[in-house]
């Protein structure tokens, strides 16, 4: 079992959306592809091998009222269930994080029989939120028909940062791949004293530091250098499909692909449509807890809001326990600890 | 993997290169080292003394297609042939001698070999030699540089390239276009209209003309 999940993009409680609790696969897994299974000698269609392929089965949040045995299962985030059930049905141990291994066990279970549900009187809050999933992204409602939830992209609140790095860590990684790629460092002014950088500042550095990096253009070389570009500079995960798609491009043309690895990224452009102009990291941890008194009127509208659509993105009882709800499950900035 | 250009204007064998590119101590770069070696450069006498260096030789001929296959006006290479004769390779020295061959012949050739390399591990811990005529050498070395390695670009065409600010205005043009669905939404469905009819009209044109060209019986 699990609960809704709700994610807020700004410390004021306004515009919420849905975050990573509950969905569903709107088709067959990986199309039918299989992958070799790393701990026994059999086929399965959720495998190392077949993740790009899992990407194009398509996802979308299940609704809370509805219920669909096959296809849905609880996201990682978060799993409420008695013991024995998860000693019999453990997760997939071969398979890592982001390797699809919650949908590989939601739907596992569920064809033992094992059901897995959303308890639609709860509701969590997501602190953070990763940049890859702040997109418009489909939900089922409960009258079985699509809608969207998606960022509000024209909001001009200051928001939550996007990257869980402060501004100096995130130069001193930049700094790091520099060094591994770019062989005259001189030429290039990484600043690593500074504390603000805008998202246009911080594009226009990785987008040099990139276009000056030297390296052999074999695959070994251009997964090495794809790796690196998402943990020092992506900072984020690049999803399957990318990654290939990127491979590719290095093999047809690798100077225009290496023109085009940080314009092109539908990564970076996700990133950029949430945070335009601010900065994309954090100064403290406090940036991501909300006001205490400030966010009282964003939860009531956003109650108001979230009930008038109720069953839609969102279910609940009544009003009253939609304003109950956001209220108990904020993060609220007096609940972190403070030096004193 | 390091690579030779190597201009065959000088009257030297094969295993007489090898031998004396061999005893070059090179610089350690973040890419493949490619050096070239145009006809100042003379054997060491010393050097042809000592003992060979084993290496595989080939001319770049083996590597067309048997029946030739010609596509405008050059003759292409065949991937194929690449991977047959480099799989078996047991030497670390590998020589192609470009020979008298048309300069677009020569760089399919190269461009089918970078590709190989791309996927194929082979010849990733060898050292590669190219003979080539001595008027292509700068041309060649430049070509074969930009094909096995990914080069970097100067800031200033970074600078003037304005693609930081083409993705800023881009996606904010993007965003709008999400968050008014009700606006953009009926010119999208307006647009799928005229694209439906227009194809289904050139698809009538299409039978049609298909029908004139009938015989009549």
């Amino acid at each position: 079992m699990t609960l809704q999940s709700m994610f807020f993009d700004n410390r004021m409680s306004i515009h919420p959306r849905r975050y990573s609790d509950y969905q569903m696969a709107l088709g067959e897994i990986a199309m039918g592809l299989q992958g070799l299974s790393l701990t026994s000698k059999t086929t399965k269609s959720i495998s190392r091998q077949t993740c790009t392929e899992i990407e194009h089965t398509g996802f979308c949040y299940a609704s809370p009222m509805r219920f669909t045995k096959d296809m849905s299962y609880p996201t990682g985030s978060l799993y409420i269930c008695r013991k024995e059930i998860w000693n019999d049905y453990p997760l997939d141990e071969s398979l890592l994080w982001t390797e699809f291994e919650d949908v590989e066990f939601g739907l596992r279970v569920g064809s033992f029989g094992v059901p897995s549900r959303v308890n639609p009187f709860g509701i969590t809050q997501s602190v953070t939120s990763r940049p890859l999933f702040g997109f418009r992204s489909l939900v089922e409602m409960a009258n079985g028909k699509y809608t969207y939830t998606k960022p509000n992209y024209l909001s001009l609140m200051t928001k939550k940062p996007l990257l869980q790095v402060t501004a100096l860590v995130a130069l001193t990684k930049l700094r790091t791949f520099a060094g591994k790629y770019v062989e005259n460092q001189e030429s290039l002014n990484i600043s690593t004293g500074k504390e603000v950088v805008t998202a246009r500042q911080w594009l226009e550095l990785v987008n040099l530091v990139v276009q000056q990096s030297t390296f052999c253009n074999d695959t070994d070389s251009v997964r090495a250098f794809i790796d690196d570009f998402e943990k020092l500079i992506l900072l984020d995960q690049l999803s399957y499909t990318s990654r290939e798609k990127i491979v590719f491009h290095f093999l047809l043309d690798h100077a225009l692909a290496k023109q085009r690895l940080v314009t092109s990224s539908s990564e970076i452009r996700k990133m950029l449509y949430q945070r335009p102009y601010q900065s994309w990291f954090y100064k403290s941890l406090g940036d991501y807890f909300h006001h205490n008194w400030l966010s009282l009127p964003g939860i009531g509208i956003s109650a108001i809001k979230a009930y008038n659509r109720n069953g839609k993105v969102f279910y609940f009882e009544s009003l009253w326990a939609t304003v109950k709800a956001i209220y108990n499950s904020t993060p609220f900035s007096s609940y972190t600890e403070r030096l004193k | 993997m390091k690579i030779y250009i190597v201009s065959n204007g000088l009257n030297y064998t094969s295993d007489q290169f090898v031998k004396q590119l061999a005893s070059i101590k090179l610089q350690v770069t973040k890419a493949t080292p490619v050096v070239v070696v145009d006809e100042r450069h003379t054997v060491d006498r010393a050097l042809v003394e000592q003992a060979d260096v084993p290496n595989s030789a080939f001319h770049l001929d083996n590597y067309l297609h048997e029946k030739g296959s010609i596509y405008d006006g050059v003759m292409l290479v065949d991937a194929n042939q690449i991977t047959s004769k480099l799989s078996a390779l047991d030497s670390e020295w590998v020589v192609f001698e470009f020979g008298q061959n048309y300069q677009q012949t020569c760089i399919d050739f190269l461009h089918k070999l970078a590709r190989y390399n791309y996927m194929t591990p082979t010849l990733r811990n060898k050292n590669i030699v190219f003979s080539v005529p001595s008027v292509h050498l700068d041309y060649f070395a430049r070509t074969i540089s930009e094909s096995f390695n990914n080069l970097p670009v100067n800031s200033y065409s970074v600078m003037r390239s304005g693609q930081v600010g083409m993705l800023m205005i881009s996606s904010r043009i993007e965003s709008l276009f999400f968050s008014f669905p009700l606006l953009f939404k009926p010119l999208l469905r307006l647009k799928r209209y005229i694209v439906f009819i227009y194809r289904r009209l050139k698809k009538a044109d299409s039978s049609t003309k298909y029908n004139k060209d009938q015989p009549l019986s």
